[in-house]
């Protein structure tokens, strides 16, 4: 049985789960159905982060442009997914055990590509999700369901795992951003050229 | 405060939603406007009639939603608090009747009121649209209390999508209101002949009615268009080609790729033998599917479609489906007719190119279909495209999909085939 959080819910991952260490973070979300408007392009990323909160170098920053983590711990699908684990939109593989000891902290988020030529916000995205699979048994531990509470942002922190006394634990951000992808990479410390 | 496009939030921080909130529309422009507000179930659906609110029925069972009209302006009086609790969500929408787009409007504006006071406003201009003809401007909402979004989008096919969309009573859509041509009366001796052979196949008509009776309604536009090209005698294999790159969500959403099949069976049931269309889906990759006939056609599009999304990979790349369907028929003996839908965003103009030269030997016509609107890059180029054995393809924009009539549909998709089929029996491509 997955735990299903609710916003600003904190969990244990690996304490209780001794020997978890390959897991699957898929994310999802429904972009309307309507004529109007540009279609819709959602992008996942992860941000890993040391202590300060900031990514140490642009390569901690992986996104459809750095699918991969050069410790191997990190890996985002692109687009080649599988269709496995159903309704996932884009998927990052961890291996928690080959994440680099200066990193403290993995952020996912999702953003909308060009959403400000597009005139487009998660106001017009619905049931977005988070989930967390162990890809050994392919069994979900944790989802969380963004439910009503974005509108006009245009990028969101959806949750964060981090270390906690040598243990992964998850938490269910949920916050907004305005400025899509370029206003988070400012918030990880990430430069935009 | 004024609202974006997109916009959300809890009603109870701006208003009392125990007392009666006055939703006002107003727009300006030439066209003829309906306001609407429909009372819909926990599933978006409007599942009782009663609670659509709008010229013909200006209120609910309990008075819960009233309207009132005043020139341009609408105003709907709702009682939240009394509304029963099957109901879960009131939109608030503007459809055009008969000609316009919402592009031409000078404005359009929904403003909630309470006690005369206005809390929320959503001001939108004719830059705000496209082509629209139906929009959902507003929308009021329970989930954890009441909540408004301001949503500003909607659909091309007026009030006939708005219903759709909804789930509401089964309606005739615009394009089978339209009369149906009798049958070509400028007849050309050619086509007398035509008609007098077509003894030999059993008609159309007959074989819908019996394995796909909600298709019938096609079969007159389309024997008016193969009667015109001289086709009604024509063999040929039938392919249908499904672009299901990320972009083309939208229209798996909304049913408009299903309904793309329901229109093409019909021409595989009059040219193929079998009676089947070869079918394709491709992304980054392709996928040969099963073979649709009247039995399966209205799975065709299967339910969890993402997941063939997602599998296939998100972008579109044309090269590996034309390799594999010119593979598939480079014996073929019989001609094939390959229909193409895509929604645009075509890159490897130099690779396409390349492979439909190399095609144009095989006895296979390629009927590429814009469903997108823009960005069909080489496609849009392919009528004079040099170095080919024969003119082997065509491409027409079928942009405005849900508006064309039936016969307009498949005289489009009809263009050229005919051309084709004459040249390739000259040059004795097929036995």
């Amino acid at each position: 049985m997955p735990i299903n959080l609710s916003k600003g819910q904190k969990v244990d991952l690996t304490k209780g789960n001794p020997g978890l260490s390959k897991i699957m973070v898929g994310l999802g979300w429904d972009v309307n159905a309507f004529d109007s408007g540009a279609a819709f392009d959602l992008d996942a990323a992860a941000f890993m982060v040391g202590e300060n909160g900031k990514c140490p170098t642009e390569k901690e920053f992986i996104f459809y442009g750095n699918l991969e983590h050069t410790s191997g711990s990190t890996k985002h699908m692109g687009d080649n997914l599988t269709g496995e684990g159903d309704g996932d939109d884009e998927q990052i593989q961890i291996d928690l055990s080959k994440i680099p000891a200066n990193i403290s902290k993995i952020a996912f988020t999702v953003t909308i590509y060009d959403a400000e030529t597009r005139r487009q916000n998660f106001g017009q995205v619905s049931n977005a999700f988070i989930r967390i699979v162990d890809e050994v048994n392919n069994t979900e531990l944790i989802r969380y369901d963004l439910g009503e509470d974005f509108s006009i942002e245009t990028a969101i922190v959806v949750g964060e795992l981090y270390r906690n006394n040598g243990e992964w634990k998850f938490n269910a951000i949920g916050s907004g951003f305005q400025g899509g992808l370029a206003a988070l990479c400012g918030h990880y410390g990430i430069d935009v050229a | 405060m004024n609202l974006q496009k997109g916009q959300r939030d809890k009603l109870e921080k701006y208003c009392n939603v125990a007392q009666e909130i006055e939703v006002v529309m107003d727009i300006s422009g030439e066209a003829v406007y309906d306001f609407s507000c429909f009372g819909l179930d926990a599933q978006g659906k409007l599942s009782d009639d009663a609670y659509m609110v709008f010229y013909n029925q200006i209120q609910t069972p309990g008075g819960e939603v009233r309207y009132q009209r005043n020139g341009n302006q609408a105003c709907f009086s709702i009682n939240l608090t009394k509304l029963p609790e099957r109901i879960q969500k009131l939109a608030f929408t503007v459809t055009i009747d008969g000609k316009g787009y919402m592009e031409a409007v000078g404005f359009h504006t929904i403003t909630l009121r309470q006690n005369q006071q206005e809390f929320l406003g959503l001001y939108l201009k004719g830059t705000d649209f496209q082509k629209e003809t139906a929009v959902i401007s507003m929308e009021i909402y329970k989930k954890d209390g009441w909540r408004f979004s301001a949503v500003a989008s909607g659909f091309y096919g007026g009030l006939g999508d708005l219903l759709r969309y909804y789930g509401g009573e089964e309606v005739q859509t615009e394009e089978s209101l339209t009369p149906i041509q009798p049958a070509v009366t400028q007849s050309s001796a050619q086509q007398a002949e035509s008609v007098q052979t077509s003894g030999k196949k059993v008609s159309l008509e007959k074989k819908l009615e019996k394995g796909a009776p909600k298709l019938v309604s096609l079969v007159k536009p389309l024997q008016v268009e193969l009667e015109k090209r001289n086709l009604l005698d024509c063999i040929a294999r039938v392919a249908l080609v499904l672009d299901i790159s990320g972009s083309m969500s939208g229209r798996y959403k909304n049913g408009t790729v299903q309904e793309i099949v329901n229109k093409t069976l019909p021409l595989a049931v009059q040219f193929d033998d079998d009676g089947e269309l070869d079918f394709w889906y491709y992304g980054t990759t392709c996928r040969r599917m099963p073979s649709v006939n009247m039995e399966n056609y209205e799975s065709a599009v299967p339910e969890d479609w993402k997941k063939l999304m997602h599998s296939l990979g998100g972008s579109n790349n044309e090269v590996l489906v034309i390799r594999d369907i010119m593979q598939e028929y480079k014996k073929s003996k019989q001609p094939v007719y390959v229909l193409f839908i895509t929604d645009g965003g075509v890159s490897q103009a130099g690779a396409i190119k390349k492979l439909l030269k190399e095609a144009s030997t095989s006895p296979v016509f390629w009927q590429f279909v814009g469903v997108g609107g823009s960005n069909y890059g080489v496609l849009e180029k392919l009528d004079t495209m040099e170095g080919r054995y024969v003119d082997n393809a065509n491409f027409c924009a079928l942009d405005d999909f849900k508006k064309v009539s039936n016969q307009e549909l498949y005289s489009r998709l009809l263009n050229e085939f005919p051309q084709w089929m004459k040249e390739i029996r000259q040059k004795g491509m097929i036995g």
